[in-house]
């Protein structure tokens, strides 16, 4: 305290100073109009840039949030797709039934969305650990997605956590079909670059070429159909020879991913 | 007593001379004479710099409320009353008196004109720059600036001989 008090006395002058030109400036800047002009204009200047400033904080803050909405978005959209690709096959004419329908289809659906805590991609068999478990209604068995593609399914629940088998993970087996034909395989992950993945068991007879889509087949009830996967890169035979094997570069970089969404389906809410 | 008396009086001389004289010069639109910091040299050396701009804030209020100019000498002579320690410490010769008042008599001549210099060059450069506030036109704010320094030391140089001259004639 009393060195407080000697570092006080030691800089009273600068404290003095400083107090005498506060007045100054105060009356400089109150009673001259010039003065008080260019100082409203320049203090004009500084809190707009502090606001501009301030703006592009909050936006930046905010972007989880934005993140989480489009992802959520995105997969709403590409479901959405699929569903009136299909509707309209079935009604070509009659497109207020096609709506009906859709609207119908789409209503069973809910999705919860989560943030990961932990990521590998460098194992094996890698697991992802997300931030929602049983309390927000997570079971296992259940789809998960981001904004790209699809990231896996859930494996076990804690009370607030959840374990999630990721397509990156040699016990995943996630049904998949080419779009725009209806020949499905099973995609699975050998190792290697977590981009990659392969898709089993597709007939010999199915007409694929590089650069086909691959999207979730819709024949389990863990994803909805339409889902988008990745693209077919290469044509392989399988080793008994009785089916193609296609390299698959997945949508979704799991190396880079914090938001996804797990989905849970109509048959599970029915529940 | 009898020098506060005096440091007062000639305060307010000062002021007088500065508001009803001074302030209507103008010459060629640039030069403006302050002899404002005259009012620096008018006191001890050893005074406590608290005290020094404690009052040279006085004194710039007196001479902001008659000019109509609130707060402009004032902020300018108080930043002249921070820095006169440091101005002193640079110009004053190394033996000198403690409770010696700067003149041409009591320091050399061009240390006395250093502090001159010095005294109106923080006094002045404040003094426009508040008066201006604006930072576009440096050529213009250059030029009123040097050319009232240059004016403003004329004046007080004569002044301050002035003052040794009756100070000899006194003693």
């Amino acid at each position: 305290m009393r060195q407080l008090l000697d570092n006080l006395k030691r800089h009273l002058h600068w404290v003095v100073f400083l107090l005498l030109e506060i007045v100054s400036l105060v009356l400089l800047f109150r009673f001259n109009p010039y003065q008080e002009s260019v100082w409203f204009s320049r203090a004009n200047q500084v809190s707009a840039s502090i606001d501009e400033l301030e703006h592009q904080l909050t936006a930046y803050l905010n972007l989880r949030h934005e993140n989480r909405q489009l992802t959520q978005e995105n997969l709403f959209l590409q479901h959405r797709l699929e569903q009136m690709r299909r509707l309209l096959e079935k009604v070509p004419t009659d497109t207020a039934v096609s709506n009906h329908l859709l609207t119908m289809e789409q209503a069973g659906m809910r999705m919860i969305p989560a943030r990961i805590c932990d990521n590998s991609v460098r194992q094996r068999d890698n697991i992802i650990l997300i931030n929602r478990g049983a309390h927000d209604g997570i079971k296992t068995e259940m789809g998960v997605v981001c904004g790209t593609g699809v990231v896996g399914i859930v494996a076990q629940v804690g009370p607030r956590h959840s374990t999630v088998l990721p397509v990156l993970n040699s016990k995943s087996s996630i049904s998949c079909r080419i779009r725009g034909s209806n020949y499905f395989g099973y995609l699975r992950w050998q190792g290697g670059s977590p981009l990659m993945a392969q898709l089993t068991d597709v007939p010999h007879h199915a007409k694929v070429r590089i650069g086909d889509v691959v999207e979730t087949s819709g024949f389990s009830n863990i994803f909805p159909a339409g889902i988008f996967v990745g693209r077919v890169e290469k044509i392989r035979n399988s080793k008994d020879g009785l089916s193609y094997q296609l390299d698959v570069r997945l949508s979704a970089d799991l190396s880079n991913t914090q938001e996804v969404l797990v989905i849970e389906s109509k048959e599970i809410i029915l529940e | 007593m009898l020098n506060e008396i005096r440091h007062i009086w000639q305060m307010f001389l000062l002021a007088a001379v500065q508001v009803m004289v001074f302030n209507h010069i103008h010459l060629w639109g640039y030069a403006m004479p302050l002899i404002t910091p005259l009012m620096l040299l008018y006191l001890p050396i050893n005074e406590g710099r608290i005290t020094t701009m404690l009052r040279l804030f006085l004194f710039g209020s007196v001479i902001d409320v008659l000019s109509g100019t609130p707060g402009q000498h004032a902020a300018s002579l108080t930043l002249c009353g921070m820095m006169r320690q440091p101005m002193l410490r640079l110009t004053l010769p190394k033996e000198h008196l403690e409770n010696m008042i700067p003149s041409v008599r009591t320091m050399r001549p061009w240390g006395h004109f250093m502090l001159l210099l010095l005294t109106c060059l923080v006094n002045h450069t404040a003094f426009f720059a508040l008066e201006s506030m604006n930072y576009f036109s440096t050529l213009s704010f250059l030029i009123t600036l040097l050319s009232s320094i240059v004016l403003s030391m004329l004046i007080m140089m004569a002044a301050d001989k002035l003052r040794d001259r009756r100070t000899d004639a006194h003693e």
